[in-house]
């Protein structure tokens, strides 16, 4: 083998840092092409505000999302878990504050996923089978709480004027940071995130070293449960209220922070994931709020947009794949 | 280089069956301190079965096991780690998704941890040391396991295995993926590690290497003990007769090229890929076999993936010569009649989980339509158990799953899978890796034969007896480029082609 410095390898590793600036100024290069489109209303003070502010509790959701994805854990019961967690984490925070409204999302987002991890490795049925029946009870669930309310002549709870500042600026953005931090330990620094990484990407050698593939596993679907319980414990700030939903509609919550785990995949070999996840709901919080700019109608034209982007990223995150197999 | 130490590892009546499979049926070995043990076998007479039971990755149905004097019981891999036995697989045993340092200490992070958190700087300058340590030539600490090459995984696989500090370290044909300098520097450390009175368990194929390397030898077939001798004295003819049962005499069957008058069959005008290959140039001809060989980085595997269009050269051609039509897509390249056996045969020449029959047919299917366009099952299930029979591969039937065969046995699947369709070219890449000396025999045979049926054959080897045994010329690259074209009728000096590889 050649010396080091001839190693393709680690003048390919020579070349991460250029790549990193290239794709940053890229995505700049699009804000600035944008910018000019809609008139100069993208890249204004008020404008970037809103687009990082929407990106917040995505940013959440799909940090959990990347410890369950990773292991092969596929839960299509995540919308319906942030639904539950948000109206625990309001009536918590009616009653405790601040603290009753994060601890309230937190252990509501680790019970319930812990719970999931439970039943996914008991039964051993596909995860995302075993998901969309978990989603099916944990919308009743919500469905009985807000019958049950309304019987009682309540409504479903609502935070009003109170304990909303977590949910608006600067708070929201401010809370990205521990999150990046706490999520980039656990993820790359800890054996929780190792073991994880490990088990989703070849299940016999990680046997083989030892690991239990289903404690780790477990403890994945746990700490994705942490994520999930901040942002929804930020989302019911956010909003206020948010009502339960039924027919598995809260599983389309789960295709924008799904988009961004593929962002953030595609550019695995340039940036880390976490990192890339913020780049990945930023941009996605950029894009809709571009197409809003620029008129296009949500509900339709946009999620259009959001399926290529989806089929896009897909392609150019396999093509790297395909490269590995072949 | 016989040596008379304490028995450091012996083993009492070992058994194992996967299935209705017989893979080892009591098995007694004792194992001595400070030296270096062969384990030999046709594919299947259940060496790797065996060492994976020493190393914690099998359980056994029966027998039992005792380390110096005390009984031994691995639960897992990390439990013979803690018991100071490592082993370094036969098939891939890196996660792709991790980084090499991350993969070298997977499972013992620990030591590096502080209130949980790991110490990256620390893993890594750890791993640093220990391939400094045992002088094992440098991989990319940062790299994806993904990114490296088969070699490379091999290596950090031994330095994983080294990082333990074991008494016994198993080597489970850790050669067959190592080029001529890294072969070197492994045989130089086993010295080493023998000197230091460490165990090695050390399973291979190539004979040569077994005597020159074990001070005893075990032999093994259809999962029995068939013998363990001494290596001195011991000749190869007495190793292959003791693993088949019989006389295997020829090794190697050349025949002389009917390349008279015939035009290339293939060109390659000038292709580099970038850091990998640079401006190679070379024609195949019609009926002859082109050995390739060279050093780990000289690019040898990556010209068979360019080849057959696995891999798009920066610059430069692959042409087909009759036809001049330029062969840029896997898809073309088949159509055209090129076959491709690459040589790592679990992640790009298998679908592992796929049975034997779906492995075979995948690369014919066409031959397999009926009447009214649908693929006919009795034709897929009629071609599978001819290739079954004709290659000898040792399996319950056509359904069971390529994951569940020998090492070797999988090769044959592989190569099985391509040389039964009509071809024009043949790129083998290490088509003898891991593959018994009965099989190994068998294989020289046919390549012989579909040489004589006028295909050109490109014979990419890291074994130069090998190379010399079967070309009709042979290549050699050094750092990406075509050093020289030795010509059988010029003679084939081992010791001229090492001088131009090295």
């Amino acid at each position: 083998m050649a010396g080091a410095a001839a190693n393709p390898l680690l003048e390919r590793f020579g070349q991460k840092r250029m790549q990193q600036v290239l794709v940053l100024a890229g995505l700049l290069l699009v804000f600035i092409i944008i910018h000019f489109a809609t008139g100069g209303r993208f890249l204004t003070k008020r404008n970037l505000g809103i687009i990082v502010s929407h990106a917040v509790i995505p940013t959440f959701i799909t940090w959990g999302l990347v410890f369950s994805f990773t292991s092969g854990m596929i839960d299509l019961s995540i919308g319906s878990i942030v639904v539950l967690a948000s109206n625990f984490a309001g009536i918590m925070g009616l009653k405790f504050g601040y603290a009753g409204l994060l601890l309230g999302g937190l252990a509501a987002g680790v019970a319930l996923q812990a719970l999931n991890g439970v039943v996914f490795l008991k039964t051993k049925i596909p995860p995302w089978v075993a998901g969309l029946g978990m989603a099916m009870i944990y919308e009743s669930i919500g469905a009985f709480y807000s019958n049950m309310a309304v019987r009682r002549g309540e409504m479903v709870v609502s935070l009003g004027s109170q304990l909303r500042g977590l949910g608006q600026l600067p708070f929201n953005v401010l809370m990205l940071v521990p999150g990046l931090i706490a999520v980039y330990i656990l993820f790359c620094r800890t054996s929780i995130g190792l073991n994880v990484r490990a088990v989703g990407s070849d299940l016999r050698v990680t046997k083989e070293m030892g690991i239990n593939p289903n404690r780790a596993k477990f403890l994945g679907m746990v700490v994705c449960g942490i994520f999930i319980g901040l942002g929804s414990a930020i989302n019911e700030s956010y909003v206020g209220q948010l009502l339960p939903r039924t027919g598995l509609t809260t599983v389309a919550t789960i295709f924008q922070p799904l988009t961004a785990v593929l962002i953030a995949s595609s550019m695995g070999a340039i940036f880390n994931l976490v990192i890339g996840v913020v780049i990945g709901t930023i941009s996605l919080s950029a894009l809709f709020n571009a197409l809003t700019l620029l008129g296009v109608p949500s509900g339709t034209w946009q999620e259009v947009v959001l399926g290529i982007l989806v089929i896009a990223v897909t392609v150019v995150s396999m093509r790297g794949e395909e490269g590995v197999v072949k | 280089m016989s040596r008379e130490n304490a028995c450091v590892l012996k083993v009492e009546g070992l058994c194992k069956n996967f299935g209705p499979t017989r893979a080892v049926a009591d098995v007694s070995l004792e194992f001595r301190a400070g030296e270096v043990h062969g384990l030999i076998g046709e594919n299947g007479s259940g060496k790797s079965t065996l060492m994976g039971m020493v190393a914690g990755i099998h359980s056994r149905d029966k027998g039992r096991m005792f380390k110096g004097n005390q009984l031994y019981d691995p639960e897992s891999p990390a439990h013979a780690n803690e018991q100071g036995i490592s082993m370094v697989v036969q098939e891939l045993g890196l996660v792709d998704g991790l980084t090499v340092a991350e993969n070298i200490f997977l499972g013992k992070t620990e030591q590096f941890a502080q209130r949980g958190v790991i110490n990256l700087r620390k893993m890594r300058a750890a791993a640093e040391e220990a391939f400094a340590a045992w002088g094992i030539t440098p991989v990319p600490l940062d790299a994806l396991a993904r990114s490296l090459t088969v070699e490379e995984k091999k290596l950090v696989e031994l330095v994983r295995a080294l990082s333990v500090d074991p008494d016994v370290l198993i080597l489970d044909e850790i050669t067959a993926a190592f080029s001529h300098n890294n072969r070197a520097l492994l045989y130089d450390l086993l010295v080493k590690l023998r000197d230091q009175g460490k165990l090695i368990l050390f399973v291979s194929h190539n004979l040569p290497e077994i005597l020159e390397l074990c001070d005893r030898i075990t032999v093994l077939k259809d999962g029995e003990k068939v013998t363990t001798i001494a290596a001195e004295g011991a000749t190869e003819d007495q190793l292959k007769r003791l693993m088949v049962g019989r006389e295997v005499k020829e090794t190697y069957f050349y025949t002389p090229a009917q390349t008279t008058g015939s035009k290339p069959v293939l060109t390659v005008d000038g292709i580099s890929v970038d850091g990998m290959l640079h401006n190679v140039s070379f024609e195949l001809r019609r009926g002859e076999v082109l050995g390739v060989g060279g050093l780990s980085d000289s690019g040898i595997h990556e010209l068979g993936r360019v080849l057959f269009g696995l891999s798009k050269p920066d610059q430069g051609k692959v042409i087909l010569t009759e036809t001049g039509e330029v062969i840029d897509s896997l898809r073309k390249a088949i159509d055209r009649g090129i076959a491709y056996v690459p040589k790592d045969r679990d992640t790009e020449a298998l679908m592992v989980r796929a049975t034997i029959e779906d492995n075979l047919c995948l690369p014919s299917t066409d031959s397999f339509v009926g009447r009214l366009g649908f693929l006919s099952p009795r034709k897929r299930k009629a071609f599978a158990r001819e290739q079954l029979a004709a290659f000898e591969i040792k399996a319950s039937g056509i359904r069971q799953a390529v994951n569940q065969l020998s090492g070797g046995n999988r090769q044959k699947v592989s190569l099985a899978s391509w040389l039964s369709r009509p071809n024009r070219i043949l790129i083998l890449d290490s088509p003898t890796r891991g593959v018994d000396v009965g099989i190994t025999a068998n294989i020289y045979k046919l390549i012989a034969e579909v040489k004589k049926q006028g295909i050109g054959i490109l014979l990419i080897s890291d074994e130069l007896p090998e190379l010399i045994g079967c070309s009709d010329r042979i290549l050699i690259m050094k750092n990406g480029a075509v050093a020289k074209v030795f010509e059988r009728a010029e003679g084939f000096g081992e010791h001229s082609i090492v001088q131009v590889m090295i």
